[in-house]
């Protein structure tokens, strides 16, 4: 059985780098049920740079529809974690 | 010791003086409604005739005939602004108007108080690109007009903010309201950080407008009729333009420099708004 290479907990990490140093969030509004829209305040804008960002932190590609589908940050916690293991 | 004298009145029945006034007052609302309403079933007529202006004059590359339809807008709306003040109906102020002089590259950013500030404010500018949402484009009157003078849909944030950079890279003034609505009752919605997002995308200065009303009229949600007692009078303040490359230092990355010039630019007409306040 092939072990996962990232937990979530590394990928939540490397997510909170990617939003507090490129979006000035402040690390305690980084909770896992925090909404990126309504709750983090990325605006349609945010969110093309927040995907670019992301892509170029984890070495992966995110598809429009998933990036429409990511509501909160556990959505994008998920995400991650399937797509980082499925490639392992 | 004072000594008033007192003159025999006929006698009154009570409470005919309070309902006199209370009539007046009518009458004088009325006739202010019904000027209103000659206002505008003009707009809707001389929206008619630009139309039919603008089709005529709708030759040569796109770039030319838009500039060409916009300036006839231009005029037509400073016609209406002269109709409007000789039916006593508003009373337009610019303080710093002279900043709008020239022509772009220029992002001119507005407050949205009522809804004539975008006429108060393009027949200020000969040239302006406006952002214009889907019930204007949709108006009988205004949905040719709008097409012929190149004015950008509000559809897309992204293809928005690309559509408003080409523009100024070609040298034109866009105008947009970052509000993306009108305003609520003497305040302000929260600025949405598109301005921001085209002034750092393109690099051309934001110059601001903080526009008042008072008393206030043509809300959102007022309807046409519903006039205040007083002529309303609009003071347009124009502030120093600013640059957006201050925003750009190290280190800091363009989603970050949109939130900081967006709340540098909120702060601004929160202040400007506060000052009105207290001089009034």
């Amino acid at each position: 059985m092939t072990q996962p290479e990232v937990s979530k907990d590394e990928i939540f990490k490397r997510l909170r780098d990617v939003l507090v140093g490129g979006f000035e969030l402040r690390d305690e509004q980084l909770v896992p049920t925090a909404r990126l829209v309504e709750d983090l305040e990325l605006d349609s804008l945010d969110l093309v740079d927040f995907a670019v960002r992301l892509e170029q932190h984890v070495d992966l590609e995110i598809a429009e529809e998933e990036l429409k589908s990511i509501k909160t940050v556990q959505d994008i916690v998920d995400l991650l974690y399937q797509k980082l293991n499925a490639r392992s | 010791m004072t000594v008033t004298s007192q003159v025999a009145a006929p006698p009154v029945a009570p409470g005919a003086a309070s309902r006199r006034v209370p009539s007046r007052r009518r009458l004088a609302h009325g006739w202010r409604a019904l000027r209103t309403g000659v206002a505008f079933a003009s707009f809707g007529v001389g929206a008619i005739v630009v139309a039919a202006i603008t089709a005529v004059s709708a030759r040569g590359v796109p770039a030319r005939r838009e500039l060409r339809t916009q300036r006839i807008v231009h005029h037509a709306f400073r016609l209406w602004l002269w109709w409007m003040v000789c039916l006593r109906l508003c009373r337009v102020s610019w303080i710093d108007g002279e900043r709008l002089a020239g022509s772009g590259p220029r992002l001119v950013v507005a407050n949205h108080p009522t809804l004539i500030d975008v006429i108060l404010l393009l027949a200020r500018l000969s040239q302006a690109d406006c952002i214009v949402k889907t019930a204007a484009r949709r108006n009988p009157f205004m949905r040719r007009i709008v097409a012929r003078a190149g004015y950008l849909a509000n559809d897309d944030g992204d293809a928005l903010v690309e559509s408003c950079a080409d523009r100024l890279a070609q040298g034109r003034s866009v105008l947009l309201f970052p509000e993306g609505t009108r305003s609520p009752r003497g305040g302000l919605h929260r600025f949405q950080r598109g301005a921001a997002h085209i002034a750092l995308k393109s690099g051309c200065p934001i110059v601001p407008v903080v526009i008042t009303c008072r008393p206030p009229t043509l809300l959102k949600g007022q309807p046409w009729h519903d006039v205040p007692d007083g002529r309303p009078q609009w003071v347009l303040r124009v502030g120093a333009p600013i640059d957006p490359a201050r925003y750009l230092d190290a280190g800091s990355t363009l989603p970050v420099a949109a939130r900081r010039l967006t709340a540098d630019l909120q702060a601004l007409y929160e202040q400007g708004l506060g000052a009105d306040e207290e001089h009034s």
